[in-house]
């Protein structure tokens, strides 16, 4: 049952992530920031899911929730069948082996006084895998030419290289260790655009050579298009509506879907045509109308795979596909 | 055209003389370190002699037969130069052995404590509250008075009172840095707090840590001075820079050269010490470095 490729590598269960508010006068905390909200997702094994949102939406607190990097507030984190909410600090470190990170700012994610070298190997250290120097060495050559970068680099300093070389080292890093599921926070908007093209499709390519999870976190749909299978678009720290990308892109039902797509282009005139012409008009300030009643509304399949929030609008809406309850 | 195009390259000055600075500081250290270490063979007299027909004799008086008091000689006809010679010893010895003592013993704890927060952070820090509301030199004065005179309990007394300042630096450090990415990165890969903390928190809060470990040099190295001149610190047989500034202090109007000249050492060695110490903080930060 552990490696049964049909059973998802992780699973997501109603997972809430509150921070206490500010204090008041008297010490008292004031109403917690509801960061992530009762979120479940599931992540195959080979599968990219891009998780989107505004900022604020909380869908870097959840990332940083699945890794433990931020102790959820209750629900679970199944990993290969094992609740990482449950895992102490100390037991986490087999697990961190298995699911890795990369981060938004490849100028404040690496240590400026560690050479590339070292930054690279640092993970083979700590999990004590290539026990010799010689046999590090081999691994992080043969890491940076996965991503592109010349071995001499191993010699340098991360001040040295550009914003897109220094996320290739990043990408390096979270590879040495061999994971199985990869977490992207953001991995590209600091980049340039032009950058940006480039560092996706190394993503995308070493996701498909290593058949990794992968769960890519962006605010930019149009960077999302390519490579996600999957896509889950979150608000206000609940998942609003989740399905194939296709589905998504062409199909949106929610209201939030629809107003984040009509904020991105897509880079094809026949789409983006049809896409403008559906857009709603006219509609006021959405944002004002969506009731605490709304958010709290489940997920309603509008078509197999395709949940949507339960918003009167969507169900009515979905009534000729036949969708059930 | 542009404007750039007629501007000759700039020039730049022959090495010696950008580093003119660094070279003559890093000598004056050497001559002071080396006379420090070889003061028994170098002193033209035994620097406790007292000799009451020589005394209060300007700097540069000589006679038949003897060497000449380069520097003069005090109340009780010691020589000057021979003083500062010997006393060299302890007021290096005073200066760097404490900013060691207490900057390891404040970094561990600054670090840890911030790192941690929590409940220890607390504690450690209302520790450090409690000891810097206390007036240094009444702490100091106290603590000498149950340990006694002597050079190491003034190191000791010294490292207890000064350890808090680097305590404080570290820990701001240690809270800004343990919510870098790098630092959080680190956790995502499995690092334990003990990698944490020796290899992305101490080396990225050095540099402050250092400046104030530059400047403190000269402090120990007046404070030994201050408690040595208030009859609590090194015994007035021992000689030091401190101990000669304070017993000169009394004959400035009549012999100025002996309270002059230990002070003149105190100045050399501190600035020198910081202009050392600005390249050293130069160097070791990779984001100055090369420019």
């Amino acid at each position: 049952m552990m490696n049964d490729s049909n059973q998802p590598l992780l699973r997501v269960v109603n997972l809430k992530k509150h921070f206490p508010g500010p204090r008041g006068r008297f010490g008292a905390h004031s109403a917690a920031v509801k960061a992530v909200d009762g979120v479940d997702l599931e992540l195959r094994r080979g599968e990219t899911l891009a998780l989107v949102g505004e900022s604020g939406s909380g869908k870097s607190t959840l990332g940083r929730a699945i890794l433990q990097l931020e102790r959820p507030s209750s629900g679970q984190v199944l990993f290969d069948g094992v609740d990482l909410v449950g895992v102490p600090d100390k037991g986490m470190r087999r697990y961190r082996r298995r699911m890795q990170m990369v981060f938004q700012d490849p100028h404040a994610s690496l240590n400026p006084r560690m050479s590339v070298f070292d930054i690279i190997s640092e993970p083979l250290v700590i999990h004590g895998l290539c026990g010799s120097r010689t046999e590090r060495k081999r691994r992080v050559a043969e890491l940076l030419d996965m991503v592109s970068l010349p071995s001499s680099a191993g010699d340098r300093y991360p001040r040295e290289f550009s914003g897109g070389q220094r996320q290739r080292i990043g990408i390096a890093r979270a590879l040495a260790v061999r994971p199985e599921m990869i977490v992207a926070d953001e991995a590209v908007s600091a980049l340039d655009v032009s950058i940006q093209a480039q560092i996706i499709n190394l993503l995308n390519a070493v996701q498909k050579e290593l058949n990794l999870a992968h769960l890519f976190i962006a605010h930019d749909l149009s960077v999302v298009h390519h490579i996600a299978d999957r896509v889950a678009v979150m608000y206000l720290g609940k998942v609003v509506e989740i399905g194939t990308g296709e589905a998504i892109f062409k199909d949106p039902r929610h209201p939030y879907t629809r107003l984040l797509l009509q904020a991105a282009p897509i880079p094809d005139p026949r789409i983006e045509a049809e896409r403008r012409a559906a857009a709603p008009t006219g509609r006021g300030d959405w944002r004002s109308s969506y009731t605490a009643e709304m958010a709290a509304a489940p997920l309603f399949e509008v078509a197999p795979g395709h949940l949507v929030q339960a918003l009167p609008e969507v169900v009515a809406q979905a009534k000729p596909y036949g969708a059930r309850p | 055209m542009t404007a750039a195009d007629l501007e000759p390259a700039p020039r730049q000055s022959p090495w010696v003389v950008r580093h003119l600075a660094h070279l003559l500081a890093g000598a004056f250290l050497t001559v002071a370190i080396l006379s420090a270490l070889l003061a028994r063979w170098l002193v033209p007299y035994d620097p406790l002699m007292t000799d009451v027909l020589s005394n209060l004799l300007p700097p540069g008086t000589s006679f038949d037969g003897q060497p000449a008091y380069v520097l003069g000689t005090d109340m009780l006809g010691r020589d000057v130069l021979s003083g500062i010679i010997y006393g060299s010893r302890i007021s290096l010895i005073v200066g760097f052995a404490t900013v060691v003592g207490a900057g390891v013993v404040g970094t561990a704890i600054g670090i840890i404590s911030g790192y941690h927060k929590g409940w220890l952070d607390e504690v450690l820090m209302r520790l450090v509250d409690i000891q810097l509301a206390f007036p240094f030199i009444l702490l100091a004065i106290l603590m000498m008075y149950v340990l006694g005179q002597g050079l190491f309990n003034v190191i000791l007394v010294l490292i207890i009172t000064t350890w808090p300042i680097y305590a404080r630096v570290a820990r701001a450090e240690a809270l800004r840095l343990s919510t870098s990415e790098y630092v959080t990165a680190a956790r995502a890969l499995g690092a334990g707090t003990p990698r944490i903390l020796l290899r992305h928190i101490l080396p990225n809060a050095m540099t402050p840590l250092i400046v104030v470990a530059a400047f403190s040099v000269p402090q120990m190295i007046i404070y030994e001075a201050a408690l040595s001149f208030l009859g609590v610190g090194l015994p007035s047989s021992e000689l030091s820079w401190g101990t000669m500034l304070a017993t000169g202090r009394d004959y400035l109007t009549q012999a100025w050269w002996i309270a002059t000249f230990p002070g003149i050492a105190i100045v050399c060695t501190i600035l020198s010490i910081n202009v050392l110490s600005e390249a050293l903080r130069q160097n070791l930060d990779p984001n100055l470095r090369n420019q």
